[in-house]
């Protein structure tokens, strides 16, 4: 199977505090994952989780502590980043802090042109400005001589887009896209990801906490907490019928433009974000439904349940009882 | 736990009024719901009113009993949440209810086309009709009044007003 882009056991590890109390939080925890060409690949979980820290340490803003990225096939090293940027853009979760507000939209686009020599006249520039816009349904006139200030959220995000298009790159790292986009427009934009990837082979590390936009657009998922990847497979499988206590436990917790279908039980909010980074065993032990003994002493390795990819273990334990049997 | 402080200090004196400005935007899936169901007891202990105003339907179909949707400046529909959800009636609420994914379909969902409007320079009239499909001349001229198609559910539309 061609692999596009491959995280392998990827861990980073940041120190909160001062020399005396120094805590170690394992933001990254031992994460592997790879994205197939033209595929729409969706990292998910709550905030604080490490979602952001992985498309960091894949765009080269942040050094992994241990661990490695292949692209296809070649491992990636702190000196050599430049065979990369032309071919993994990012797409930034605010689009009215990713524009200068001083500056013309259309700068970034030439600047862009001219740093990685994209064409030689400025016609030459401005035809494949225009082609990229386009793309986005958007067009050259529509952009000229125009401040961030009179773009709404939706369509500075497909300026975005198309910026990130015009190096023909391969992969799109997205990191909340859609967050701050009115919802109005959010479809606009997700709706895109999926026609790059149809239409020009482009592969989307989706990152989002929106399940629903996550299961809209993506091809397969991951779900993170707090710095693991807790299940991993095709998104109708996770989410339609999800393994990990946590899957179930953030499915049923998203509010369903429903109101025939409340919440039922109400919840407990016990612990707080660090002291779960901090556990031993599985991080979800403090709040998991289904806790067992094993659960607070020992991380469960990965089991792979009818081809999804679970990290918990109610099924260590089935696989470990049933090779007994 | 912040957002809990401060709704512990909101509930302090007992208030007949609540207002929660987007009160769970910042927060995660499995927290949001945990502060959205501690707004609905304090809501039910006390007896009081909470104006929510927030851009999530998922939240307002999960607590309002009411719901007025904005645009531009204006109410344009209000109508019980089981009224807005099963029966929108603006094309702007329709467009909203429709463009969000569901799970188990994936079926194709549209924007609302266009951009949001100017303030500065908003449109004539209905301040929708740039954007609206199933626009009419009238739409560019005057802003409609509400109108109670439906028993407890009125709208600002001409369209309705017409039948």
């Amino acid at each position: 199977m061609e692999k596009l882009l491959e995280v392998e056991h990827l861990t980073k590890v940041f120190t909160l505090g001062s020399l005396l109390s120094r805590i170690r939080i394992r933001a990254v925890d031992d994460v592997s994952f790879y994205i197939r060409p033209a595929e729409i690949f969706t990292l998910a979980g709550e905030s604080g989780c490490g979602k952001t820290t992985i498309a960091r340490i894949i765009l080269g803003f942040e050094e992994p502590t241990s661990g490695a990225i292949i692209y296809s096939g070649k491992r990636g090293t702190k000196n050599e980043k430049v065979w990369f940027t032309e071919n993994v853009q990012a797409i930034f979760q605010d689009p009215f802090g990713t524009f200068n507000p001083l500056r013309t939209v259309e700068r970034y686009f030439f600047e862009t042109v001219r740093n990685y020599r994209l064409a030689r006249t400025t016609a030459e520039t401005i035809r494949l400005i225009d082609e990229k816009l386009r793309a986005v349904g958007l067009s050259y006139e529509e952009l000229a001589g125009k401040y961030p200030n009179e773009f709404s959220g939706g369509q500075l995000q497909r300026i975005s887009i198309a910026r990130a298009l015009l190096t023909d790159p391969k992969l799109l790292v997205a990191d909340e896209p859609v967050s701050m986009v009115d919802a109005s427009l959010r479809m606009s934009v997700v709706n895109l990801f999926k026609k790059l990837k149809d239409e020009m082979g482009v592969s989307v590390l989706y990152i989002t906490h929106d399940l629903a936009t996550a299961y809209y657009v993506g091809d397969r998922i991951a779900i993170m907490f707090r710095g693991n990847i807790v299940e991993m497979g095709p998104v109708e499988k996770v989410l339609m019928e999800p393994l990990h206590p946590y899957t179930r436990l953030l499915r049923e917790s998203i509010p369903e433009a429903d109101p025939s279908r409340r919440w039922g039980k109400r919840i407990a909010l016990t612990e707080t974000e660090y002291q779960e980074y901090l556990r031993v065993g599985c991080k979800l032990a403090g709040r998991c439904p289904d806790v067992m003994a094993i659960c607070r002493n020992q991380m469960p390795g990965y089991v792979e349940v009818d081809g999804v990819l679970v990290r918990c273990h109610k099924y260590t334990g089935e696989t470990a009882s049933g090779e007994s049997a | 736990m912040r957002q809990r402080v401060t709704i512990a200090l909101a509930a302090l004196l007992k208030p007949r009024i609540m207002i929660a400005d987007e009160p769970t935007t910042a927060l995660d899936v499995v927290v949001q719901r945990g502060v959205i169901q501690l707004l609905k007891s304090i809501q039910e202990n006390l007896g009081n009113t909470i104006i929510l105003v927030t851009h999530d339907m998922g939240v307002q179909a999960s607590i309002a009993d009411r719901i007025g949707i904005m645009y531009a400046g204006k109410i344009i529909e209000e109508a019980t949440v089981e009224e807005i959800f099963r029966n929108p009636l603006h094309p702007y609420t329709r467009y909203l209810i429709n463009s969000l994914p569901r799970f188990g379909d994936k079926g194709m969902r549209e924007s609302v086309p266009g951009s949001p409007p100017s303030l500065v320079n908003p449109p004539t009239g209905c301040a929708f009709h740039p954007r609206c499909p199933y626009t009419h001349s009238i739409c560019q001229e005057q802003m409609p009044d509400f109108f109670e198609p439906v028993e407890r559910h009125k709208v600002a539309c001409w369209l309705m007003r017409e039948g």
